[in-house]
């Protein structure tokens, strides 16, 4: 289920069609999602930078516990990241 | 120059005494136009582990999970308190509706025991029947006339000889014109608190990415810089959100008296499907209330208060309660 619902966008008078909605939902996701790592991999320094690259080949509960240790502001990042793809949206929602 | 300035040979600089010359030096300030500054084995390496890790990150299932529930919570928070209240409004309606289907049910029951009876009692009510079938289709078209007209007003009409004349729009367009112009407002109040929070979110990772750099760089500010930005992160951020909070309410005020102008001063339909036609009506005002209620509410995410909403839905089903003790067609 797309995390931006329907509901949202309609609060901003954004109206689309299905097909438009899944596809700008997915987008929106991936933009997120590239927007946070990005975010992420600034917050780290060269050490664990370097950290960071081994984990390649561990599991995924591996790399949380790391990321966890290495990133105490995680829930911030996200959270502003949110807030500033959001803040786009709004500012852009009379073009979409 | 003094002697504390010239550091020992295997000893850093300390660059918080003031030397002659002191200035930040820059490897790419003297290269020639046209040259890529030498990329070093190191510069290298961290560009390469930065890839690692966006792999590493891209691939993690459980960050895509964490990124999407935040998104959920934050988007949602407002929107399911509202899908709740909305969902207790369709169940009272519906309840309404079946109360007022029920009763009406039972009077046909009636008219058909007695048509039963007797054929004069039938014939009777043969014609009863009829005269309130089109008694409804009337009242029915009245309505749709009426709503129709309150929607768009009368703007073409025909004169005695046939001809079209244009007549103005009446009351009913303008109160609706203000009532979009509200609509238009509290549209933009949410873009603007959605603005708001991006400023302050980029404000707050501007200031990671300050501290950051002061603990990566042995820079010769490091010590005095760390210190500021930690110790005047909170008040900044503070005071950062009541400017940009000002400046917005600035600019939201020139705009929406800009828009409210050119609306009041034209002809056209203002996007009708927006809103409901029967904003008179008792039951309309105590949606209108919970709408005041929940929006009240979600308009501080952090904050929402479940009450307001709870309160809200009890003040609409007292309306519909009411609405339903009024009518004569309910049977309790």
């Amino acid at each position: 289920m797309p995390t931006l619902s329907r509901q949202f966008l309609q609060s901003l008078d954004i109206n689309l069609d299905n097909k438009t909605y899944e596809a700008f939902s997915e987008h929106f996701e991936k933009t997120l999602e590239d927007r946070v790592i990005e975010s992420i991999l600034d917050e780290l320094n060269e050490q664990q930078l370097a950290e960071l690259s081994t984990l390649r080949d561990q599991d995924d509960q591996h790399l949380q516990v790391w990321l966890q240790e290495n990133v105490p502001n995680l829930n911030e990042l996200i959270k502003d990241e949110i807030d500033i793809l959001l803040g786009d949206l709004a500012e852009d929602s009379d073009k979409i | 120059m003094n002697a504390e300035a010239s550091p020992a040979p295997n000893q850093q600089p300390d660059r918080n005494v003031p030397t002659e010359v002191d200035f930040d030096f820059d490897e790419n300030y003297l290269r020639v136009d046209g040259d890529r500054p030498r990329e070093s084995n190191r510069d290298n390496e961290i560009r390469q582990n930065e890839e690692f890790g966006r792999e590493t990150l891209g691939a993690s299932k459980k960050l895509q999970q964490l990124i999407r529930e935040q998104t959920f919570n934050m988007i949602s928070g407002a929107d399911m308190a509202k899908s709740e209240a909305e969902d207790s409004i369709a169940r009272v309606k519906q309840s309404y509706l079946t109360l007022k289907k029920n009763s009406q049910q039972r009077k046909i029951d009636k008219f058909q025991q007695k048509s039963r009876s007797s054929i004069f009692a039938f014939r009777r009510e043969k014609f009863a029947q009829k005269a309130r079938w089109a008694n409804n289709r009337l009242e029915n078209t009245q309505h749709q006339l009426s709503k129709l007209d309150k929607r768009h007003g009368l703007l073409i009409e025909r004169n005695d000889d046939g001809e079209k004349i244009k007549r103005k729009r009446g009351d009913a367009y303008e109160k609706r014109k203000k009532l979009y112009i509200e609509r238009a407002r509290e549209l933009e109040k949410k873009r603007a608190k959605l603005i708001e929070d991006q400023l302050v979110a980029k404000e707050r990772k501007r200031r990671r990415k300050l501290k950051q750099d002061v603990k990566n760089d042995n820079i010769p500010k490091a010590q005095r810089l760390r210190s500021q930005v930690e110790h005047e992160h909170l008040g900044h951020i503070n005071n950062f959100r009541e400017n940009v909070r000002n400046q917005i309410q600035i600019e939201l005020t020139k705009h929406m008296d800009k828009m409210e102008k050119t609306i009041m001063e034209s002809n056209r339909r203002w996007r009708w499907h927006l809103e409901n036609t029967e904003e008179d009506s008792e039951e309309n005002r105590a949606i209108d209330r919970l709408d005041k209620a929940v929006n009240g509410g979600s308009e501080d995410r952090e904050n929402l208060d479940r009450t307001k909403v709870d309160g809200a839905i009890d003040d609409i089903e007292d309306a519909v309660d009411e609405l339903m003790g009024d009518d004569p067609n309910v049977v309790e």
